[in-house]
């Protein structure tokens, strides 16, 4: 589990240095060790996760305690909706906190060997260890402002809302985006990346600038995970794990040996933006040709598999990805790039970004589904640096300031932990 | 763009260049890497000195047994123009992560359609630079000749397999001098004591530069002086000259029926940056300098139809006889245009912080572009204009522009371009 992670180091991200806690003492306090613990909640989209973050001043890491997650899978042929995903994430949201905090203090006595699923109902059904207090424990609740759905959204909100005050600590909002972003920079030490953020609401190229992240490209119309999932829904992949993973695994069948056919997809860059409506309408289109062959191997070169439309799809979709963050490595003079989000551990999309940033004499920076799928622990990362950095919007004082948002863009929020300057490619 | 300033050793990213470019010798200078952008790389050749008469036996030296019958024709061109010394070569090289099927078709038919649109703009009297010559090359490396690559020699069976793929556009351009509007805004902005940037300047002394950077005190700007660290635009007379300009020209480009498509500061080109023509006088503030600027970089343009009255005389196309377009197609022109400013505008504002009064400088030279047309064809031809009456009191150029920006409005608010979801 994520506590076998190694702790990540402060100085590798260049942020500016750490003020001094008494300045924001009125906000929260170190615990009795010293250290810096937030707790994280994550409930956007789909996924819930809790998480829980150490600040070490000591060795000046940041260690992952804990980072449980569910996600709602909906049935085939089904997307998401607002209702059932919240129903969902109020139904886990204390198990899965009580789980974090299990994982993250364990009792002694706790059997630290059981298989997961097995590790997993025990941490569910338990109450943390005796000895834990949330009080001294823990420096804040982080949890998540928008963008996201509604629902699912004020379902967690109100979790960590209620944690909070039966806690008596302070509240952290947070931006998903800049948490993605804050996760990956620490899991991976990219000081000053190109960020790729790709998910099933989001696909945005981010470059930091002056005090904030900027988009320098992004969807004009829906997202890349947006478009992925709903083609696996016409053609009915299933949702479990992801459509994206199912699309992934279908595309994966071509080989050397035996290609995949291309098909043509439309292929819309402008500028730095990306559009994928209209490819969607194309392909989806395509599902009802008569060359179209749902079961079964093709028997002349006009005929195409589900196999063949998966593969051209995500080399199509993330060409044009790929080709709008290169734009912005140019743009911006930046030679190393960070993909995070659903979409971001798709194996596909890292090996063509590790191939153009390879050619650009950069360095890709990528992590697997634990960190890139939306998680608590991403939530905590931004929280803690929020909180430790004094950061006015993001520090709420009580309940009030904690509304949801469900449209709250990336370059809204005041990066206060990263230096003013524009650092390389001014 | 770096300037020529900067010799150092060719360097660059991807696959080989192909072998004719790498071959191509003018005297003793091998192409020299100007820039690597996203898609293509930017290589500037010094041409030959070479007498019209002996253009034919230009000096190309090339490996035995390749024919390189394009390189002939291109060296040939480009030695009997007269006043060309140096010209831009833009290769756009094979991606490696793209499907090669994918590749090739957006590469060749970006060139194509990069020189159409340059042809176009000049035809329209836009400046942007010539178009000198186009060329498909291999950029396989056979023999295991001179070029000195990574890739160079793979046995037979994977030159067979990525022969394909293998292929580099190659567009002739004419050399553009100065530097680029970002690098000049930038250059205001930052304080003298940042001279990173300088070096690159060709040949500028170093004083002239920090003079034109604390030209400060004209500055109109009402935050900048609140927040001293933060990075602000200068935004000045001089600024707001040469944004008023861009605007203009963007116009025109736009009612000769070319839409950019990546218009960002980096991709427009300032001919004389003020402190290189700086003569002792401080010129930046007596209105004497009118800024000189080139849209470069035609790599994601489009065409539509052109609106230009004057066009149907210049050029005898097919595009004499509609001088209003009609309303439909208007419409659709209007959202191109309107795209293509708001990349424009955000391109501003996320390159250069704080420059908003910057983006309506550029509105306004925009519009005011349209309103100039549409009093030349008032003055010009009242007297022998048959559809009159398709001209309201509102002249039909300046209902063109509104109606740009009004799309403009309604983009700006689509979807979650405002604020994003999820």
């Amino acid at each position: 589990m994520t506590f076998t992670d190694p702790p990540c180091p402060l100085s590798p991200i260049h942020n500016l240095p750490l003020p001094s806690p008494s300045r924001f003492s009125h906000l929260y306090r170190p615990n009795h060790q010293g250290k810096t613990v937030v707790l994280g909640i994550e409930g956007s989209a789909n996924k819930v996760g809790v998480g829980v973050l150490c600040y070490d001043p000591e060795t000046e890491t940041y260690q992952t305690l804990s980072n449980p997650r569910k996600t709602y899978v909906s049935p085939v042929g089904c997307g998401f909706l607002p209702k059932e995903t919240s129903w969902h994430h109020q139904a886990h949201v204390v198990a899965l906190v009580r789980a974090a905090l299990n994982e993250a203090y364990p009792d002694d006595d706790s059997p630290q060997s059981l298989s997961y699923n097995n590790a997993y109902e025990h941490r569910f059904k338990r109450s943390p260890h005796p000895h834990f207090l949330p009080n001294r424990h823990l420096s804040a609740i982080a949890f998540t402002l928008g963008p996201g759905m509604g629902g699912p959204l004020r379902s967690c909100a109100i979790a960590a809302r209620t944690l909070a005050l039966l806690w008596k600590l302070p509240l952290v909002a947070v931006n998903h985006c800049i948490a993605h972003i804050e996760m990956g920079r620490v899991a991976t030490s990219a000081a000053d990346p190109v960020v790729l953020y790709v998910s099933g609401g989001n696909t945005q190229v981010i470059a930091y600038s002056d005090g904030r992240y900027r988009i320098f490209g992004e969807t004009i119309d829906i997202a890349v995970g947006n478009c992925l999932d709903r083609f696996a829904r016409v053609v009915g992949l299933s949702n479990d794990p992801s459509p994206g993973y199912n699309i992934e695994l279908e595309a994966r069948k071509h080989t050397n040996d035996t290609p995949l056919k291309f098909v043509d997809l439309p292929y819309v860059v402008k500028g730095m933006d990306v559009s994928f409506s209209g490819l969607l309408t194309f392909i989806e289109e395509l599902t009802k040709s008569k060359h179209f062959v749902r079961d079964g191997p093709t028997e002349n070169d006009e005929q195409f598999t589900i196999a063949d439309l998966c593969y051209s799809l995500q080399e199509t979709i993330f060409a044009m990805l790929v080709e709008i963050t290169e734009r912005t490595m140019a743009h911006c003079g930046q030679s190393s790039v960070l993909v995070v989000g659903g979409v971001g551990c798709n194996k596909r999309l890292q090996d063509m970004l590790e191939l153009m940033v390879s050619d650009r004499g950069g360095t890709l920076c990528a992590m697997d589904h634990r960190y890139c799928i939306d998680n608590g622990a991403m939530i905590a990362q931004a929280g803690i640096f929020g909180l430790q950095y004094g950061s006015e919007s993001m520090c709420v004082k009580g309940v009030e300031g904690t509304d949801c948002r469900q449209r709250f863009r990336t370059d809204q929020v005041e990066i206060v932990w990263r230096p003013k300057t524009r650092g390389k490619h001014s | 763009m770096l300037s020529p300033a900067e010799e150092s050793e060719p360097t660059w990213f991807g696959p080989p260049p192909p072998a004719e470019l790498l071959r191509y010798e003018s005297s003793d200078v091998s192409p020299h890497l100007l820039s690597q952008g996203a898609e293509a790389r930017v290589w500037l050749l010094h041409l030959p000195k070479t007498s019209d008469s002996d253009a034919g036996k230009a000096t190309v030296s090339v490996g035995s047994g390749i024919s390189v019958p394009k390189l002939n024709s291109v060296t040939q061109l480009l030695s009997i123009s007269p006043g060309i010394h140096t010209t831009i070569c833009k290769e756009r090289f094979p991606k490696k992560y793209r499907h090669p099927q994918l590749d090739i078709s957006l590469t060749k038919s970006r060139t194509k359609a990069e020189a159409r649109c340059l042809i176009r703009c000049q035809r329209a009297g836009v400046p942007c630079p010539n178009v000198l010559a186009i060329a498909h090359w291999s950029n396989e490396q056979k023999h295991g000749d001179s070029c000195n690559t990574s890739g160079r020699l793979m046995n037979d069976k994977s030159i067979s397999l990525t022969e394909t793929s293998n292929t580099s556009s190659c567009l002739f351009l004419e050399y553009i001098h100065g530097c680029t509007v970002r690098h000049y805004l930038e250059e205001r902005s930052n304080p003298p004591s940042t001279d990173s940037h300088k070096s690159k300047h060709s040949g500028e002394p170093e004083v002239k530069r920090a003079r034109c950077g604390a030209d400060e005190p004209e500055t109109i700007d009402p935050n900048q002086s609140q927040e001293q660290e933060r990075i602000t635009t200068v935004i000045d007379k001089q600024t707001l000259l040469v944004a008023r300009t861009l605007g203009a020209l963007v116009a025109k480009m736009h009612a000769a029926g070319v839409i950019h498509g990546d218009l960002t500061t980096s991709n427009v080109m300032l001919r004389n940056p003020p402190s290189s023509s700086y003569n002792g006088s401080s010129n930046n503030d007596d209105g004497s300098w009118t800024p000189q600027l080139v849209l470069i970089d035609f790599g994601l343009a489009t065409s539509t139809s052109s609106i230009l009255p004057n066009e149907s005389k210049t050029s005898s196309t097919a595009l004499s006889n509609k001088q209003k377009p009609k309303q439909h197609k208007q419409q659709h022109n209007a959202e191109e245009k309107a795209v293509d400013l708001y990349v424009l505008e955000r391109a501003f504002l996320s390159t250069h912080p704080e420059s908003e009064l910057l983006v309506e400088e550029v509105w306004r030279g925009y519009r005011s572009f349209y309103e100039g047309l549409d009093n030349d064809y008032h003055t010009n031809e009242t007297n022998l204009d048959k559809d009159r009456n398709e001209l309201n009191t509102i002249g039909a150029y300046s209902h063109v522009v509104n109606s740009v920006m009004n799309r403009l409005e309604q983009v700006r608010l689509r979807g979650r371009k405002r604020e994003c979801f999820g």
